[in-house]
């Protein structure tokens, strides 16, 4: 009987072509993968770049190509197997990674050896654009760094590095002449400028390889002393900041060392961030300051204070269970994110947190949504939790069966595969299935505005401004926590 | 007066001054580097493959590996390693496939640098000064597997280590990930066959390390090894006599060296006037134990139901149980009279005496001029071989090296209380 019923599901086909994003030729001998909730089987495409599955169930697959050589690349959607359904010809484009490589030499027409490289590229995260440290590198002995396997895209670049010579204030101290131990590099930014506002992206095609090159000038620098008078045997972890692309500092410096004072030394002239952090692997501390390097060695006091600690619990309005996979996600403003996990009875808890503003939200939350976060300790600012220096925090998260709104993505009458469907003011984005379907679970009960845009991967869908285009054409539904509401959509193309 | 750049060695040089000096001339050295590109088959570069270079030592009489520096290759396959001081080396290069198909996956086997699939059948690369030697590999893959298990009597928490060591081969090269606050790790990448897992973890002062076999035909799971602290070997050496007179002390200088040939260290110790010895801080392992003794030859020992002189290495089982040797030093041995079958340089030279068995409790090695006495020899048969330079220039406890030397060995059989002479040919040794 078992077999029966599989010989009757278990009919359907996906299939297609895998080529390269630049060039359009097919790609042989690539591994394509397809998964679904049920199973997981790969294929390696031919010399034509054709791959093949055949009798499968009906279902949707996850698709992702990858070889040797390229970039490995997800089907932007699901791919859905099924009655009706053109699965045989899926085109999968795997794109010919970019390169950035150089050399760093400093005035002497010396290579700058274990220089600290930084590529910074500006990314959507949670719907919003923010300048992200992609890599970060050391150059070797000849001064060389190369950083492969890169998206197309424009990419920043910072340098920062000490003169192999300033060393010699560890063994020789002031015998030394200052002119070694009192020589630092400034941060450099491509194209080989000092002063961040003067960076420019360095652009990459696909397959391209770019050359950034840096001269570090030598300038008088100063030591400097930071001073943190407690926990003499924990060790504490320093990492000094200069100013870099806005919002994007660049460590420039880091270090770790038990005991009461750490030396940075050779360290240019500016303005800096010292922060330290230790551990005793229950508690953590903090601290953070800044200052000035001017002429003369520079003293920094830092006191460190316990981390704050955030913990509650999560509650369910109605009836039924949390989700088994529900995680509470707490995303600061340079986009670190902590996920603390909900157990069954809806406790959660993080030791430390470190201070600052935080945008709150749900994962692995199937069909609820957050309605409120009520607590103690913090602050609500906007739509963010602030969390202030010392504080013990409780937070009382509600949870809500939230409803679902689904439908398809049409052009000119036709579903159209890989929109970006967005949701607002959930300010939330899916990518349309292979058969134009989407779907959003969970969304908070009311007033619903949803669009869908073609080519919009780059669209910053969480930013209210970036939208505003795109919300005069949205369609408007009234979600409710029971039922499900079916949304055909016209694909907009991106501006 | 010291000068150093980066990229060359560090040089420090006297100077005379009085009168001043204006010609002083500071000479330094650049350093060498190895680099290359790998490559697969069909010529395409292979990324985040792994090339070690690796130094050989002799420590007692075994060929010792040391990694000097480890390097992955960027996307062109390419690699460098900078900053190598003259010498001799060896360098490999192995990897995993950065695409590994889930149901068959490949690792790339280990291929060293002029060929040889191991250290042994490898042959060094000797470094000048400021020397750019191109080393490429071509990299062929092999079926791999995976590895899964715990580890057992850990502490947790603190950062431990596993490594998978082919019997009598240097440690292969695996992606290894260890979760040391739950114990479990995982090995991938493992060629098919016969192996020894180690976990080890130092915490402070307090080592642990735990062993156990494994043979891989396909991924395995639920790997078990537990670790347990260091123990203390203690042994009695006992002077056999004719009569019941008192026995002179034995006089025995013993050390204690690790059997993998990538473990260095050496554990030394002397019998005391009672004859009693102890090592602190063995780790559960595989050992050679060589005894040196004055009052004669190793008669017998034993550890426990083990016969120490029946086999070339011995086990210190995991656990804390107290581990003890029993020896007894005869003295009625041979006496051989080694001469020098042609003339010696002005340099140094050395004789080895070898038992057949190759047990290496009653092997002797000594300084030769030429002309010397070996007293004390356990009765058997011998080889006997002598060379110049240094004494570690020949592995004589290793088979291999003894079978390549076959040639300038010279047999003797020993009786007890005979003495004899024998004629020993002297050639160059080969500078590990």
């Amino acid at each position: 009987m078992t077999a029966f019923w599989l010989a009757l599901f278990a009919a359907w086909r996906i299939a297609g072509v895998v080529v390269n994003a630049a060039s359009g030729q097919p790609v042989a001998g690539a591994r394509v993968s397809i998964e679904s909730s049920e199973l997981r089987r790969s294929a390696i495409s031919g010399d034509d770049g054709r791959f093949a599955f055949a009798d499968l169930p009906p279902g949707r697959y996850e698709l992702v190509g990858q070889r040797r050589g390229l970039l490995s690349e997800q089907w932007p959607g699901a791919v859905v197997a099924g009655p009706e359904q053109d699965t045989g010809n899926i085109v999968l484009r795997l794109t010919p990674p970019a390169v950035i490589s150089g050399k760093v030499t400093d005035d002497e027409g010396d290579p700058a050896a274990q220089a600290r490289v930084e590529l910074i590229a500006s990314k959507i995260v949670e719907g919003r654009r923010k300048l992200r440290t992609i890599a970060v590198t050391q150059t070797d002995d000849a001064g060389e760094y190369r950083v492969s396997a890169l998206r197309p895209g424009g990419y920043y670049i910072a340098v920062s590095a000490v003169p192999w010579y300033a060393k010699f204030i560890e063994t020789m101290g002031d015998n030394a002449p200052a002119s070694m131990t009192h020589s630092g590099f400034a941060t450099r930014f491509y194209p080989n400028v000092k002063e961040p506002a003067a960076a420019e992206p360095l652009l990459l095609q696909a397959g391209q390889e770019g050359t950034a090159n840096f001269t570090l000038q030598a300038v008088p620098a100063s030591a400097v002393h930071v001073h943190c008078e407690q926990y003499e045997d924990l060790t504490k972890h320093y990492t000094l900041m200069s100013p870099g692309l806005p919002g994007s500092p660049v460590s420039a410096r880091e270090g770790s060392e038990s005991g009461f004072t750490y030396n940075f030394w050779a360290v240019a002239p500016g303005h800096y961030t010292i922060k330290a952090e230790a551990s005793d692997g229950r508690r953590t501390w903090y601290g953070v300051s800044e200052f000035d390097v001017a002429e003369g060695d520079a003293d920094v006091s830092l006191t460190l204070e316990q981390a704050p600690s955030l913990s509650g619990r999560v509650t369910l309005e109605g009836e039924g269970a949390l989700p088994p996979q529900l995680a509470l996600r707490f995303d600061d403003e340079r986009g670190e994110s902590h996920s603390l996990a909900v157990d069954a009875k809806g406790r959660f808890s993080a030791p430390a947190i470190l201070p600052g503003r935080y945008r709150v939200s749900l994962s692995g939350a199937g069909d609820d949504y957050l309605k409120a976060w009520p607590g103690e300790g913090g602050r609500r600012v906007g739509e963010l939790l602030e969390i202030p220096p010392g504080a013990a925090l409780k937070l009382t998260p509600v949870v809500a069966k939230g409803g679902r709104v689904a439908g398809t993505v049409y052009r000119d009458g036709t579903p159209v595969p890989g929109a970006l469907v967005v949701a607002v003011p959930a300010y939330r984005a899916v990518v349309a299935a292979s058969d134009g379907s989407y779907e959003f679970r969970g969304l908070a009960p009311g007033d619903c505005g949803l669009f869908a845009v073609e080519g919009g991967p780059d669209l910053e869908y969480a930013n209210p401004e970036a939208i505003r285009p795109y919300m005069e054409r949205a369609k408007r539904v009234r979600v409710s926590g029971d039922g499900a509401n079916h949304v055909r959509l016209e694909a907009i193309e991106t501006r | 007066m010291n000068a150093e750049k980066p990229g060359f060695v560090d040089q420090d040089t006297n100077v005379m001054v009085g009168p001043s000096r204006d010609d002083v001339v500071l000479r330094l050295q650049p350093m060498a580097v190895i680099r290359g590109t790998a490559t697969d088959a069909a010529g395409e570069p292979v990324e985040h493959a792994l090339i070690q270079v690796l130094s050989r030592e002799v420590a007692e009489g075994r060929a010792k590996v040391r990694v000097e520096t480890s390097v992955s290759t960027d996307d062109r396959g390419v690699y460098r390693t900078p900053g190598i001081a003259p010498g001799r080396y060896y360098v490999r290069a192995a990897g995993l496939d950065t695409a590994p198909d889930p149901d068959a996956p490949e690792a790339f086997a280990p291929v060293y640098y002029g060929g040889g699939a191991a250290f042994e059948s490898a042959s060094p690369v000797t470094l000048e000064p400021g020397h750019d030697l191109q080393a490429d590999f071509s990299l062929n893959p092999q079926p791999a597997y995976r590895i899964r298990g715990t580890m057992g009597g850990c502490l947790p928490g603190n950062p431990a280590k596993i490594e998978l060591l082919a019997a009598g081969q240097e440690p292969g090269v695996f992606p290894i990930s260890v979760d040391s606050a739950s114990g479990a790790f995982q090995v991938d990448g493992v060629a098919p066959g016969s192996y020894v897992l180690r976990a080890a973890q130092e915490v402070g002062d307090e080592r642990l390390r735990g062993e156990v076999p494994i043979q891989i035909k396909g991924s395995v799971d639920g790997v078990r090894v537990r670790l347990s602290g260091a123990v203390p070997l203690r042994g009695v050496v006992r002077t056999a006599t004719d009569d019941n007179a008192a026995a002179a002390p034995p006089g025995c200088a013993i050390k204690l060296s690790p059997a993998e040939s990538w473990d260095s260290g050496v554990w030394e110790t002397a019998t005391a006037a009672d004859g009693e010895f102890r090592i602190e801080g063995v780790l559960p392992g595989r050992y050679h134990l060589t005894m040196d003794c004055a009052a004669g030859y190793v008669a017998s020992a034993r550890m426990g139901d083990s016969d120490l002189l029946a086999k070339n290495e011995f086990w210190i089982p995991p656990g804390n149980a107290p581990l003890s040797i029993e020896a007894i030093v005869a003295q009625d041995g041979g006496t051989i009279d080694v001469t020098a079958s042609s003339p010696i340089g002005s340099g140094l030279a050395w004789v080895a005496l070898v038992p057949a068995s190759g047990n290496q409790l009653n092997t002797r090695i000594a300084p030769f001029s030429g002309k010397f006495t070996l007293s004390g020899i356990a009765p058997g048969d011998y080889q006997a071989y002598a060379w110049t330079g240094s004494p570690e220039a020949f592995a004589y406890a290793n088979p291999d090296a003894r079978q390549a030397w076959a040639g300038r060995a010279v047999s003797v059989h020993v009786e007890k209380h005979d003495r004899q002479k024998i004629e020993v040919p002297v050639a160059a040794g080969e500078t590990p």
